[in-house]
């Protein structure tokens, strides 16, 4: 699997995808310190740690696009075929890929982190929280980007054209994002609710419960279902979570479950 | 005899349809072998079996004597190179990296040995050209390359020349040849150009509807192809009599055509003939080719 | 053109990604109709036809990009361009049979999901409460729009060759235009923030008529007339244009 890796390493510097990430990135870091520069002029108090973990948003995102396109250039160039004549096994194939997909995403929030630090620091000042909880909550956002691209190799190394597969990475992503969205939603419902009506010709408000507000057993499930949904692990991580180990375990599991089937898959396609 | 590749009974099948169906194989190490079949027969289909890229339906085949399904398969892979259907390239990287590539999948431990691999198949000089903007050409030989990058005893080439000018065409021919005469390599070529499969095969396996319907060396091949005269005269209804008083084999091709199969003594004939009134205009020594050969073989009609 | 459109025809008629976004429209205007019933139920309020009805609107950018650029990449990538081309026709023939296409495709999935939408919201929530020409004429402008993200899409996937880079990009254009249009919308309709300068509030007023963006406001069915304009103008812009570059691309 080392040449497998060597192989896909060496291609990975010459993807003229990868580098434009990696500018993506550092600019997003960039506007990311200009966002909270602009919020202290309305007398915000944001700080340089709610910067660190904010590349979760967008790596949903843009993994989606680059997965699509680097491991879907194997099938269209059809050079996943000279792998196999040179007898390297469809499990080391796959997990060779998926390794490398993962370490183009640890590449990319490096640049992130390093960015936000060289910038932040100096323009915004030190870092409020413990380091204890930046390197676990670190450690969680990058479950949750191994669970994303886990994910889109599934679809990338299943889907033999390159358009298709970058085509239900995205929607996948967007998917996920109006799901999680809808969850959270209904999870912010407030417990009452102001409803007006007329007493003696008067418009009175009155609280009243709301319909919408999620009761014990159906908070469980939905607070479950944004927990376990990668694009809600990462709108968890912008507000700091104590939910960190859970979160990350339901990432691994989703990693787990995502390579299993691709790899059962794969192992079985068959290729032209 | 050492054979390199074999196959028993291979069966391969998408859903209803057969795409071999009962193959058998026995390519002899140090020869090139031609693969010979129509459009559809399932010469591709066969490449991607044997090259690992899909799984048989039924039936086996074996590398260096190694069944399919052996793990040990993975490793003996090592010694062969292919090129199935259209060439396997990176076509955002240069031809030199994209042997680069190769090296890498193939661990070789350097990428000592690259400029002579371009220079061997004409590709010395495409510098920072990436692969995107080749010819066909261009193409083809970069696959060859690649296929070459692991110094293979095995060579699998699906039509290899196709796309190829004349020039292109008569440099893969001695390449091919080149490898096979001083490096030993077996090269397993499928094409549907008769002629050039002629100037190169040592064997030949002749495939038709999924199955293997005759394997032959070039010698015997030879051997069973008629050799035949093909003369040109003013009366072909003479020439038919004349014929048969010798008792001599003979296809009437048109008014003043004909083939005749048999060895035939020049001035005995003109003689003959010429008591007849008949005048032989022109006599030309001719071997059935291997087209009407295999068209005999599997008959005649029927594309995929 | 006919035999560009007849050929069109059959060819769309065969698409797989055609087929797809139809089912995918009709499946959704079917779940949409008969969720408001369920959400009805469930909160005892009285939802009415009307309120999922535009959902279409948001939804046809995104369909329609996944579907032109498929659609239209694959005659690039199947050589039918060139085949096309090979044969005599001229540049804006193909051009415009290729645009018609896509229109007609874009216009029939939003059909579908109409149909699907009121077959199943009809018998369950009765008719429309709000105004019959209030509809229409939010769901004119509502298709006007698709054609004018179709004619956009078809521009792009005409004019680059690579389908990827093609399905990315409009992909992307599509899902910018409606997220911007929910921010334009949202900052718009904030009552509390400083008073916003008459500037930036007109800028934010004309780019919420875009296509795209304004599918936030027909989503509501609030039609107003600069919305067909800009659709329209969008529509003859992106043509145009589209036209000009095909006439002098090189198709390799």
């Amino acid at each position: 699997m080392r040449e497998l890796l060597a192989a896909n390493l060496v291609r990975l510097r010459k993807t003229g995808l990868f580098w434009g990430a990696v500018l993506l990135h550092a600019a997003f870091a960039l506007f990311r310190i200009y966002t909270i520069v602009d919020d202290r002029k309305y007398g915000y108090e944001t700080t340089l740690d709610e910067a660190l973990f904010t590349f979760i948003m967008i790596e949903g995102l843009v993994m989606a696009v680059f997965i699509a396109v680097f491991l879907g250039t194997e099938y269209s160039d059809g050079t996943v075929r000279n792998k196999i004549t040179a007898g390297h096994g469809r499990v080391r194939i796959y997990l060779a890929n998926l390794l490398t997909v993962c370490l183009a995403c640890l590449v990319f929030t490096a640049v992130y982190l390093l960015t936000t630090l060289a910038v932040g620091l100096p323009v915004l000042g030190g870092l409020t929280l413990g380091a204890g909880v930046i390197a676990s909550t670190l450690l969680g956002t990058l479950a949750t980007a191994a669970a994303f691209c886990s994910l889109y190799t599934l679809i990338g190394m299943s889907v033999s054209r390159k358009s298709t597969g970058c085509i239900l990475c995205i929607l996948l992503f967007f998917g996920l994002m109006i799901a999680s969205t809808y969850v959270a939603a209904m999870l912010d419902a407030p417990p009452e609710r102001a409803a007006m009506e007329l007493v003696d010709g008067e418009l009175v408000t009155h609280m009243e419960p709301n319909p919408k507000y999620l009761t014990e057993g159906k908070r469980a499930v939905y607070q479950f279902v944004l927990d376990f949904l990668p694009t809600g692990q990462a709108t968890q991580y912008m507000l700091i979570t104590d939910k960190t180990a859970w979160m990350s375990l339901y990432s691994g599991l989703i990693v787990l479950l995502t390579a299993g089937g691709g790899l059962a898959y794969f192992r079985r396609k068959d290729i032209r | 005899m050492d054979y390199v590749l074999t196959a028993e009974a291979l069966g391969k099948h998408y859903g209803h349809f057969k795409a071999l169906d009962g193959l058998s194989m026995h390519v002899p190490k140090g020869s090139i072998y031609g693969l010979v079949g129509r459009n559809g027969a399932g010469k591709t289909t066969l490449i991607r079996l044997v090259c690992g890229l899909q799984a048989p339906t039924s039936g086996a085949y074996t590398l260096y004597g190694v069944p399919s399904g052996d793990r040990a398969l993975a490793k003996v892979r090592r010694r062969m190179g292919a090129v199935v259907e259209t060439p396997s390239i990176y076509l955002d990287l240069t031809a030199e990296d994209n042997l680069k590539e190769q090296y890498l999948v193939l661990g070789r431990p350097s990428y000592e040995g690259i400029p002579e691999l371009l220079h061997l198949v004409g590709l010395a000089d495409t510098g920072k050209k990436k692969a995107r903007n080749f010819s066909l050409g261009m193409k083809q030989r970069l696959g060859i390359a690649i296929a070459l990058a692991g110094d293979p005893d095995l060579l699998v080439l699906d039509e290899p020349v196709n796309g190829l000018d004349p020039q292109g065409i008569i440099e893969i021919r001695e390449l091919i040849l080149k490898l096979n005469r001083e490096r030993q390599i077996t090269v397993v070529i499928s094409s549907h150009i008769l002629d050039e499969l002629a100037k190169l095969a040592t064997h030949y396996g002749f495939i038709d509807s999924g199955r293997m319907v005759k394997e032959i060396s070039a010698q015997e091949l030879e051997a069973a192809c008629r050799k035949c005269v093909h003369v040109e005269v003013t009366d072909t209804a003479a020439l038919a009599r004349v014929l048969d008083g010798m008792g001599v084999d003979y296809k009437i091709r048109s008014e003043r055509e004909a083939d005749v199969f048999a060895q035939m003594n020049v001035s005995q004939l003109t003689l003959a003939l010429a008591k007849e009134n008949c005048e032989v205009l022109s006599m030309q020594e001719r071997d059935e080719s291997l087209e009407s050969y295999f068209v005999n073989l599997v008959g005649g009609g029927g594309h995929a | 053109m006919g035999n560009l459109l007849a050929a069109g025809f059959m060819r769309l008629w065969k698409s797989r990604s055609f087929w797809v976004s139809m089912a995918v429209m009709a499946g959704v205007g079917a779940f949409e109709a008969a969720y408001c019933r369920r959400i009805g139920r469930i909160f005892g309020e009285r939802i009415e036809l009307d309120q999922r009805y535009m959902v279409f609107a948001l939804m046809s950018g995104i369909i329609l990009s996944a579907f032109c650029s498929l659609f239209v990449g694959s005659e690039y990538s199947d050589g039918g361009i060139r085949r096309k081309l090979a044969a005599g026709h001229t540049r804006s023939a193909l051009y415009l049979s290729n645009l018609t296409l896509c229109v007609t495709a874009g216009l029939l999935i939003c059909l579908g999901y109409i149909a699907a939408y009121l077959a199943v919201g009809v018998p369950l929530l009765g008719f429309f409460h709000f105004a019959l020409s209030r509809v229409l004429l939010s769901t004119l402008d509502a298709l006007l729009m698709t054609a004018a993200l179709t004619a956009v899409f078809t521009m792009l996937s005409m004019l680059h060759q690579n389908k990827t880079v093609v399905v990315v990009t409009a992909i992307f254009l599509a899902y910018f235009l409606l997220f911007l249009g929910i921010f334009l919308q949202n900052r718009l309709s904030e009552p509390n923030l400083p008073y916003m300068g008459d500037i930036k509030r007109s800028m934010y007023q004309f780019l919420l008529t875009l296509p795209g963006c304004q599918a936030v406001r027909l989503a509501v069915m609030e039609p107003e007339w600069t919305m067909p304009a800009s659709s329209g103008g969008v529509l003859a812009a992106c043509t145009g244009l589209g036209l000009a570059l095909f006439g002098r691309k090189d198709i390799r």
